[in-house]
């Protein structure tokens, strides 16, 4: 038998003993564990002890002294690749900050630390300080540090959460809000908008209620704007040469300009809109974020050296390509305004408007038909929004049909709560087959029953029709809002831009560079529909890496 | 005064533990008209929410334990390591992943200090484990007399199910051996076909008692005492326990998970059960990859 390269995921008894036999057999042996040392003692499962001590024990010193084995502790895959008849790994192994080389078991560190936190090893019966030995049958030290906490980690900006918050605890509003904006210019239109995923990963979830974490941001920033105070500008002496140009004032490019400028970069924001602010101008409904709140905001912003050209649409007012030649760098924040289709006949008839669409028309304050019944479809916040629109804008009735569950709903729950506070009726396992139409106009829609079948990809339950349940509801407005794509219509063929099957561009992860060299992109239009503050991380990224490109290019320049 | 929690867990009178509720405008003030709907905090609630805060963190990076360390062993500026390895065979071994967030409410886990998992008793049987070996109830340290094991899942593989169960046997002999005058009773849906395939190794364990029912719900007694309703075939029937472990169901880490679909196979946990005193590794449909046997 000739010696193989043999590697072992689990510390456990039975990952150890497989370890020590093939170590044995000649093997070089590499044994991947995820805790910072070997799991513990354990029971059997599969078999009655009898007359034993019970406890499977292993012998470490034997796995820790053998000149075959190669010890990973702490370690969590990254990538894993078989190719050509072997395997290859790529695992991250976590620092234990403590040398075991010279960690001499005193425990006067134990003695000392100030951390009591939850017992992973013992189940959390129990509390262990930060550092600790974990195993005590094996004892190596590590100190257990996270990156961030878990609300900081969940947030897509990964705001440091715990220090505004604390800094509000202290009555210090301004330094909180000063927290806040090193990774986020938009503390008043976030604060009022997020859905918040921070919130639910918040651990005093567990022993009550989260911390109210989205309303606080909301809460220094109000604080600000009450006291008439002035929002701080502060950028760099000096500008560099170079300028970026953005397409796109939205949540990403107003984000990438205002971390441009920090950088030292002016930018030029292009937008083809009559007003700046994108979704959170012409989506989010004014009841939930007020233009002049939201427009603080963005002058504030603007302030900082991005200049903004509003009515001005790429490939109809200025080309692509000289964007191309003036400026050092292209950022695209178009975001995702294309409302999907819902392929049923009668969806051109006159009556059928997009839910996008219905948002930025009530938004721009045009005179919108609020006559008899309006039927909203879908089950995110976009129909949230929409429907509660609706029943501002006077309709007789709202009614908001879904495919499936309320518990499927992916819309925020406090949104579903609200909209049905305001009297908007919830019709669930309902699909739409035909809209139907009389002379041009619609003035009813043929639906269909379902039931929810089997999980799908998502884990949702899939809704299946049920047959023979058709129904007619008569109304005179049909709002789908059933998801969104970028249009990138003003990209021309030739720029090499590559665009996905969803309609959207890649970018690299790290730098947020698509393909084309010094062209980058963040937010909607590279993620497809997501969160506000999802695509302000992206834009912040993108800034960071736009920076880096254009000194990369300066210094092969000189 | 405040109510004994337990656990260092203290409830200070000027930390709220109700979350604040922004303040909104009626329903009524909202038709035909876009007026904003939620109106914020005033500072006296966004002082109260920000104290709630808990300030999660691990190490703070103090270092009072560098500065304690004689041999100087602490380094704050060790750094991750990206390690890339080469392997002709794959070993995985699924170790013990019980999730406890899919445990239902109803078992009062977390709530009531008395409710514990399986694998929590069984590092509390362990001569290295919290209490050295001592099984004590977490709620006052008191040696529980009355134990009961209850199945905290609604139905599993059988070999899953079989697995669970093996391991609360196991941990009550364990108790047995500690505690010999103490009230030992096993409680799941299933345990018929359990009893046949093991008869051997239960006669000897006259004294655990085993009874089929599903739980009802759990609540706290006037003592500490964890008192449980059972459906049982004749009916509802009330029992009470000092400690009450919860069989819990063995799954496959996310870790795993990752490991075993990135190199395209599908497994679950079941397929980690040795039979019997079967080998210690379990071939897979694939050459180079095998599982090593839970045993």
């Amino acid at each position: 038998m000739s010696k193989k390269r043999v590697i072992i995921f689990g510390g456990d008894p039975a990952g150890v003993a497989a370890a020590l036999s093939q170590a044995e057999a000649g093997n070089q042996v590499i044994l991947v564990e995820a805790a910072p040392s070997f799991g513990g003692r354990r029971l059997p499962q599969t078999r009655i002890i009898n007359g034993e001590s019970g406890f499977s024990a292993v012998d470490w010193e034997a796995v820790r002294k053998h000149p075959n084995i190669r010890l990973l502790t702490n370690a969590e895959l990254l990538k894993a690749k078989a190719a050509d008849g072997s395997f290859h790994f790529r695992l991250r192994q976590r620092t234990p900050r403590v040398d075991p080389e010279k960690c001499n078991d005193c425990k006067a560190c134990i003695r000392v630390c100030p951390i009591h936190m939850y017992d992973d090893f013992n189940e959390g019966l129990g509390f262990r300080t930060a550092i600790d030995f974990f195993n005590p049958s094996v004892g190596v030290y590590n100190i257990f540090k996270e990156d961030m906490p878990i609300c900081q980690a969940t947030c897509p900006a990964n705001l440091d959460i715990r220090s505004y918050v604390g800094l509000i605890a202290d009555g210090k509003y301004a330094e909180s809000l000063a927290k806040i904006r090193e990774r986020l210019p938009f503390a008043l239109s976030i604060g009022r908008v997020c859905p918040h995923p921070c919130e639910g990963a918040c651990n005093r979830g567990h022993v009550d209620e989260p911390i109210a974490i989205c309303a606080l941001k909301r809460f220094v920033a109000d604080w600000e704007m009450h006291h008439d105070i002035d929002p701080p500008v502060e950028v760099p002496e000096q500008f560099h040469d170079e300028k970026v140009a953005i397409i796109g004032a939205g949540p990403a490019g107003l984000t990438c300009g205002y971390f441009l400028a920090k950088a030292g970069y002016r930018s030029v924001c292009f937008e083809a809109m009559p007003e700046p602010g994108g979704m959170f101008r012409y989506g989010i409904p004014e009841y939930r974020l007020p233009t002049p709140t939201l427009m603080r905001e963005i002058n504030w912003i603007l302030e900082h050296g991005v200049e903004l050209r509003c009515n001005t649409r790429i490939g109809k007012d200025v080309t692509f390509e000289e964007l191309q030649r003036d400026y050092a760098a292209i950022f695209i924040g178009v975001g995702a305004w294309s409302g999907m289709k819902l392929r049923i006949p009668g969806e051109d008839l006159e009556g059928v408007v997009d839910g996008v669409k219905f948002l930025k028309d009530a938004n721009m304050g045009k005179k919108i038909d609020a006559r008899g019944k309006v039927i909203i479809i879908g089950g995110g916040n976009v129909a949230m929004d929409a429907a509660r629109v609706s029943w501002r804008e006077g309709f007789d009735e709202v009614h908001v049909l879904y495919r499936r569950t309320k518990k499927e709903m992916p819309a925020s729950p406090w949104e579903i709560d609200a909209a049905e506070e305001e009297g908007i009726k919830f019709q669930y396992l309902v699909a739409p087959v035909e809209v139907i139409g009389d002379n041009g106009r619609m003035k009813a829609l043929k639906c269909l029953r379902m039931q929810l079948g089997e999980p799908d990809a998502s884990g949702r339950r899939r809704p299946v029709p049920i047959e023979g349940s058709e129904f007619v509801i008569e109304a005179e407005t049909l709002i789908p809002a059933i998801g969104q794509r970028p249009d990138v219509a003003f990209v021309p063929d030739d720029s090499g831009l590559e665009i996905t099957r969803w309609n959207t561009l890649d970018a690299d992860p790290e730098t947020f560079m698509t393909n084309v060299p010094g062209v980058f992109t963040a937010g909607d239009v590279q993620t497809g529909p997501g969160i506000a503050i999802a695509a302000c991380a992206g834009g912040r990224k993108a800034a960071a890496g736009i920076a880096r490109y254009i000194e990369a290019k300066r210094r092969a320049a000189a | 005064m405040y109510e004994k929690k337990g656990r260092y867990i203290v409830e200070f009178p000027d930390i709220p533990s109700e979350r604040q509720h922004q303040i909104e405008i009626d329903v009524e003030e909202r038709r035909r008209n876009y007026n904003e709907v939620e109106l914020g905090f005033d500072e006296e609630r966004a002082l109260k929410e920000a104290r709630r805060c808990l300030s999660c963190r691990r190490c703070l990076g103090c270092a009072l334990c560098w500065a304690e360390c004689k041999p100087e062993a602490i380094d704050f500026a060790m750094e991750d390591d990206i390690v890339e390895v080469e392997a002709d065979m794959l070993i995985v071994s699924s170790g013990v992943e019980r999730a406890q967030e899919r445990i239902d409410d109803k078992f009062q886990l977390g709530s009531n200090l008395n409710v514990i998992t399986d694998l929590q008793m069984e590092r509390m049987l362990d001569e290295d484990g919290p209490s050295k070996g001592l099984v004590i109830r977490p709620y006052d340290g008191e040696v529980p007399a009355r134990i009961g094991f209850v199945q905290s899942y609604e139905a599993a593989a059988s070999g899953v199910h079989r697995a669970a169960l093996c391991l609360a046997v196991n941990e009550a002999i364990l108790l047995r051996g500690k505690l010999p005058e103490a009230e030992i009773s096993i409680i799941a849906g299933e345990l018929t076909g359990f009893q046949q395939e093991y008869a051997a190794d239960l006669e000897k364990l006259a004294d655990i008692t085993f009874q089929e029912a599903a739980v009802v719900s759990v609540d706290a007694g006037e003592k500490a005492e964890v008192e449980v309703t059972l459906a049982t075939a004749q009916g509802e029937e009330c029992r009470s326990f000092d400690l009450l472990v919860l069989l819990t169901q063995p799954q496959l880490s996310a870790e795993v998970k990752k490991l075993t679909s990135a190199v395209g196979l599908e497994v679950d946990y079941a397929n980690f059960f040795a039979d019997g005193d079967g080998a210690a590794l379990l071939a897979t449909e694939k050459d180079q990859v095998q599982l090593a046997a839970q045993r």
